[in-house]
């Protein structure tokens, strides 16, 4: 995967296989709760402890103040869904790639747009897999092994864009790049290495398998596509 | 009798200046989920304050589970708490000790 400033306005993502594509694709979809429970609660959780409940407030919180939210959550995934139909493969050089390789634009501007719906995703994911600390502090496992595996990969994934666009964002405002080494043009964050092992040796072995179903207890087809 | 009945209100009307004016703290929440980065970028937007304080008060969530981020009026307090919640932190307001 590559991720640079394609220009002063946009950022580019590249070389995502079709995997990562895919993810990318799902998040708007993700971020919504749908009906979980613990997914809702969590994205709408409490202003106020149970120590200090104050019922009135409460009250008006959930009249006023969440619907308020939800529309700010809604907007921030739209932006995200209009910007994935630009999600395209892209014509590499013969020889370069064996597999389908799918690139995307996006503005600079709806970066915080992005940060909130692939926030919101990971929530939402996390909520209804049970997802703990240690999942997420925790190395990604070389092999995979069923939806929860799956869905712990793509919030991971989720976490390294969120990473690259908070970088860019904090160039942008005058701040460093934690990734940027220092000879290098701010220009050109290129951040091949997203794991410590080859990612694309990774996936070979395990998207083949996820995609075409073989595992038994977990199988399953990969998020269907609601609508917004 | 006028200042018997008048007595109530006026003591009604005390507690709830009081409890208007009492300061109320922000408090945010540590989540195994938010990335300490984006944290920091929140406490910089809704604080404005500057990236060692913010970092300071991520670190504290971080490691002691809840950090008080801000302590004012209750009005305002309500008011960050919707903005923190506006950025999918866990954020709630309570009375300030």
């Amino acid at each position: 995967m590559r991720f640079y400033l394609a220009d002063s306005d946009h950022i580019e993502i590249s070389r995502l296989n079709l995997l990562l594509a895919e993810f990318l694709r799902q998040a708007p979809f993700e971020a919504d709760p749908g009906k979980s429970e613990a997914a809702r609660d969590r994205l709408y959780s409490s202003p106020m402890q149970p120590q200090h409940m104050d019922p009135e407030f409460i009250e008006d919180w959930h009249e006023l103040i969440r619907p308020d939210l939800e529309v700010l959550f809604r907007g921030a995934s739209e932006i995200v869904a209009r910007d994935l139909v630009g999600l395209r493969e892209e014509q590499l050089e013969t020889g370069e790639a064996e597999q389908p390789s799918f690139h995307v634009q996006i503005p600079t501007k709806h970066l915080d747009s992005w940060l909130s719906c692939l926030n919101q995703a990971r929530l939402v994911i996390s909520e209804k897999f049970g997802f703990t600390e240690e999942d997420m502090d925790g190395r990604i496992e070389r092999t995979m092994s069923g939806k929860r595996d799956m869905a712990l990969y793509q919030v991971h994934f989720y976490a390294i864009i969120q990473e690259l666009m908070l970088d860019v964002m904090r160039v942008q405002e005058g701040g460093s790049s934690n990734f940027l080494e220092e000879e290098e043009s701010e220009d050109d964050l290129d951040f091949e290495d997203i794991a410590e092992e080859d990612e694309d040796d990774l996936l070979e072995e395990d998207e083949e398998d996820f995609l075409t179903d073989t595992d038994e207890e977990d199988s399953g087809p990969l998020p269907e596509e609601k609508g917004p | 009798m006028r200042m018997a009945t008048e007595a109530p209100l006026v003591e009604e009307q005390l507690q709830e200046e009081t409890a208007i004016s009492r300061p109320w703290s922000v408090v945010v929440h540590n989540d195994p989920v938010n990335l300490m980065n984006y944290v920091t970028m929140v406490f910089k937007r809704v604080f404005g304050y500057s990236e060692e304080r913010s970092r300071q008060h991520m670190m504290e969530v971080h490691f002691k589970g809840r950090s008080i981020v801000w302590t004012g009026s209750r009005e305002k307090a309500e008011l960050y708490v919707q903005q923190l919640h506006g950025y999918q932190l866990l954020a709630t307001l309570e009375p300030s000790d």
